[in-house]
């Protein structure tokens, strides 16, 4: 399964990563702003994306719904600092298929990710 | 730690992430308090001289409600919960449901910000707490109303004699809807600065 980590910081990539890797998910693709995250979408068409919200210039809220553009029936999980209603219910309504609120918890984001499996 | 300590980027960014944990939750807490979105903004990081600080902080030279807490446990320092006054009162009409905006802020009005800065301080450390595996301790908030580099200038007092260096996290919230707009600043010690980089190097260690 390819997993997009759209993250601006660095180091949550590489926790993701670390993460994911160490459960066996080797295909990792990662995506460090709102642009790359769409560019890698598009060219890479992952299977699953764990993505981020507050993200410099553009919001991650604004990017799930250019991948909900590009692919209706993309997988993308909100990984994000923001727990609040509001924002989860529009990226429900957006059509995210889950949101994990950080700090992750490692058990939780493998259980989620391994739905996802084909 | 060296003396003169620098943050290579990727300190840099595991701080902001740090900072997006903690103002995350506190904008949480907030959305759940007014029943609105709150917006946050890419945290500023800086280690800097305590001097600097109070030029730094957003709002210097206009008047703010400032709540700040000492934070004592495994990292020392002290974090600000800040709202410009025009803010701060369109906040307390929205808790108290008042239809009629208010002009000054009352005694009562004070002990709401200030209960209002407790919940975002706990929301803010908790996370911490959380996320770097450490114990953050808090007191109540002490609220006070005057210019934002007095407020910052008051937190100094305390500790400006046992630090030249201070680690400053700043972010910026603002509640669209309502027109309200605060910030949250942390600031350690440049010490406890390198326990909360060691606490998330384990973590990634797992």
């Amino acid at each position: 399964m390819k997993i997009l980590i759209a993250d601006d910081s660095a180091y949550t990539r590489k926790l993701l990563a670390s993460i994911l890797a160490r459960a066996g998910y080797r295909d990792l693709v990662e995506a460090e702003n709102w642009k790359e995250s769409i560019e890698k979408f598009k060219k890479e068409k992952p299977d699953l994306v764990l993505l981020d919200i507050i993200m410099e210039e553009k919001s991650g809220i604004d990017v799930l719904e250019e991948i909900m553009n590009v692919d209706p029936k993309a997988n993308v999980i909100m990984v994000t600092a923001m727990g609040q209603e509001p924002l989860r219910k529009k990226a429900k309504m957006l059509g995210a298929k889950d949101y994990i609120v950080k700090p992750v918890d490692h058990r939780r984001l493998l259980k989620l990710v391994n739905k996802f499996e084909r | 730690m060296p003396k003169k300590y620098r943050l290579t980027e990727f300190q840099k960014d595991t701080l902001r992430e740090t900072a997006h944990i903690g103002s995350g939750r506190a904008s949480t807490a907030l959305s759940k308090l007014s029943g609105e979105e709150v917006k946050l903004n890419h945290p500023r990081i800086d280690l800097v001289s305590t001097k600097e600080i109070p030029k730094l902080v957003r709002g210097k030279k206009k008047l703010v409600v400032g709540a700040y807490t000492p934070i004592s446990g495994d990292v020392s320092g002290t974090l600000v919960v800040m709202f410009p006054t025009k803010s701060a009162l369109s906040l307390v009409d929205l808790l108290k449901g008042r239809k009629k905006p208010s002009r000054v802020l009352s005694d009562e009005d004070k002990a709401v910000l200030q209960e209002v800065s407790n919940i975002l301080t706990g929301s803010y450390l908790g996370a911490l707490n959380e996320f770097l595996g450490l114990e953050l301790l808090h007191s109540l908030p002490r609220v006070v109303s005057t210019f934002g580099e007095s407020v910052i200038d008051l937190v100094l007092l305390g500790i400006e004699e046992r630090m030249k260096d201070a680690l400053l996290i700043q972010t910026n919230f603002v509640v669209e809807k309502r027109e309200i707009e605060g910030q949250i600043v942390l600031l350690t010690a440049v010490k406890s600065a390198d326990i909360i980089l060691k606490a998330i190097e384990k973590r990634m260690q797992g």
